[in-house]
């Protein structure tokens, strides 16, 4: 996937990492590389102003806390992040679904 | 004699932090904490790539050029810096402005001011009235579209632009005609100092608000001040054994 269409995705991607727990930045990143399989690596200066948005948006809240006895900045998602984590998924849905119907199966091209 | 060993510089991820820094205007704690996470993660992920099997130093400089441009990450706190200080600005004029008006239109109604005071002084009133209540009133809307609509709104510093700059708009002309209405109505500002045993304290209280306002406000129209870039690339595909 190139980065301009991870762009689009960069705000589901961070929200459905931290659905389990909180976070810091870097787990972040680390868990949508291992979540995509080594597939897909976030840039760290694009994932700290995404968690900033998110928190405006009131989707995650951030706080300070001790992390394997560093001070970390970890966020959780909230009940309105989860609800547009619900959102995001279903017009993914949506959208793969309708991409798919046109570009259809190799199969089907053939 | 022989010359010094050159000083060693920064480091790559102390200079990008640096740059960073000196880019970002806005609420110091915000920004503080902004830029701790920024050296976290860099430290972070030099430690991921030193683990990997690079040199510290090789580690560090990979992690810097993995960041991304610091002026398009920059572009994107900074954007972030301008709602809060918005919100932040928003919230104080709409207190200091809305109990400033109400303060002085008590104090001037119960003075016993005797006979009418000129027409002038009269309409230089209602527009300081009509100044610091229009302000207000934009404050309060702002606030509210941050707090409801606060996701809806992708370039915030257009609002935090508005705040600023309609905040010191409005303190400049209310001080202005403030000022020319005492002046012009020397016999009646007598009797109210006379009569109002409070009016030093709240002169003294109104300079304070109006002085923390208008610096809010102009720090508003700092942070508003966005660099116009691109967003930051989100990522790619990881480099190979990653």
């Amino acid at each position: 996937m190139d980065a301009e269409a991870l762009r689009g995705h960069l705000e589901s991607l961070v929200l459905a990492v931290l659905e389990d727990a909180p976070q810091h930045g870097y787990a972040v990143i680390d868990a949508v590389r291992l979540r995509s399989g080594g597939a897909l690596a976030l840039n760290t200066g694009s994932v700290y102003p995404a968690l900033r948005r998110l928190e405006r948006d009131g989707f995650v809240q951030g706080s300070w806390g001790l992390v394997d006895g560093r001070r970390r900045r970890t966020y959780r998602l909230t009940r309105a992040g989860r609800g547009e984590l619900a959102a995001s998924r279903q017009r993914w849905r949506e959208f793969t679904s309708v991409v798919g119907g046109v570009l259809g199966t190799e199969e089907a091209a053939s | 004699m022989s010359a010094a060993p050159p000083l060693a510089g920064p480091s790559p991820a102390e200079a990008l932090a640096a740059d960073l820094r000196h880019r970002l205007r806005g609420p110091l704690r915000v920004r503080r904490d902004m830029l701790q996470e920024v050296r976290d993660g860099l430290q972070d992920a030099t430690a991921a790539l030193v683990a990997e099997g690079l040199t510290p130093a090789e580690a560090e400089a990979r992690a810097v050029a993995e960041f991304g441009a610091p002026e398009e990450v920059a572009g994107e706190l900074q954007r972030e810096l301008a709602a809060r200080q918005a919100r932040w600005t928003a919230a104080v004029g709409t207190l200091v402005l809305t109990s400033l008006w109400l303060a002085w239109d008590v104090a001037w109604r119960t003075a016993p001011v005797p006979g009418r005071a000129p027409e002038v002084v009269g309409l230089l009133s209602r527009l300081t009235d009509a100044f610091g209540l229009s302000a207000a009133a934009l404050c309060l809307a702002a606030l509210l579209v941050l707090q409801v609509r606060g996701s809806r709104l992708r370039q915030p510093e257009r609002l935090a632009r508005a705040v600023g700059g309609t905040t010191l708009a409005a303190l400049v002309a209310t001080v202005t005609t403030s000022v020319v209405m005492s002046a012009l109505n020397p016999e009646a500002r007598a009797l109210l100092v006379r009569s109002q045993p409070g009016f030093a304290i709240a002169t003294a209280l109104t300079v304070v608000l109006v002085t923390a306002l208008s610096t809010s406000a102009r720090r508003c129209l700092q942070a508003a001040a966005v660099e116009r870039s691109r967003r930051p690339a989100a990522g790619g595909p990881a480099h190979p054994g990653r």
